[in-house]
């Protein structure tokens, strides 16, 4: 059932991802994915619990580090492009 | 137990629809954060506390309040992010793969708990885990301070 339920909140996290107008409901989404994906974690406990505990501090706070490297991203691209909706994030040298 | 789970479970989807329904940004973080509550929620029943409240820190007191904060920054029109072509792939996957997951009877984790002891290496992973958001964190403010001026 954990898994089902994984694998549920993944794919609705896919569909924000893949659905959003701006950057900040693709952050969401984002925390969204890890949130499935912690859940994933639980069943290892069953097998390795110290080695489970090991890689959930790992991914708790790379995840985190992570997400505060986007929301300073989101930050900066705002200064920079004045918006944060994804249409006006464009591809390597390509121009709008 | 089992109807707990059950019960988390549901409501965990809920939210998590929610995020994807809501139209306003402000309102997805707030059901992005009951999500995560409901998810740790999920860990404390398997007596796995220590990873809870390490959830509920990093991921609503500290990511999910500066994305609250983010989103009531930045808050626009409210308008539908909903693609129903791409909901429809999306179904069509879960069911799949839901599928697949239950007729294999894929090894599940039972309710009745685990036992955790933090050892002086999890602590130390602990700390250094702990130095390295804090070292990101200053590089973060130091790169917008940088860029501003």
């Amino acid at each position: 059932m954990i898994y089902v339920l994984a694998l549920v909140i993944l794919l609705i996290a896919y569909l924000t991802a893949v659905s959003s107008k701006d950057l900040i409901r693709l952050l969401i989404s984002l925390e969204l994915m890890f949130g499935a994906v912690f859940l994933t974690l639980i069943p290892l406990f069953t097998a390795a619990s110290e080695t489970a505990l090991g890689i959930a501090i790992v991914a708790i706070f790379v995840s985190s580090c992570e997400l505060l490297i986007l929301i300073a991203a989101l930050i900066l691209f705002d200064r920079e492009k004045k918006s944060v909706l994804v249409d006006s994030v464009v591809v390597g040298g390509e121009e709008r | 137990m089992g109807a707990v789970l059950l019960a988390l479970a549901v409501f965990t989807v809920l939210f998590a629809l929610g995020v994807l329904l809501t139209r306003d940004n402000f309102y997805a973080v707030v059901f992005m954060s009951a999500t995560m509550i409901l998810i740790a929620a999920l860990y404390a029943v398997f007596q796995l506390q220590a990873v809870s409240i390490l959830m509920i820190f990093i991921f609503v007191g500290a990511i999910g309040m500066v994305t609250i904060v983010l989103a009531a920054t930045y808050r626009r029109e409210a308008e539908r992010q909903f693609s129903p072509r791409w909901a429809v792939f999306t179904a069509i996957a879960a069911f799949s793969a839901a599928y697949y997951l239950l007729t294999q009877h894929a090894s599940q984790a039972t309710a009745a708990g685990f036992e955790l002891t933090l050892t002086p290496d999890l602590l130390l992973l602990v700390s250094s885990m702990a130095a390295l958001i804090i070292l990101v964190a200053l590089s973060a403010l130091r790169l917008m301070g940088g860029v501003s001026s």
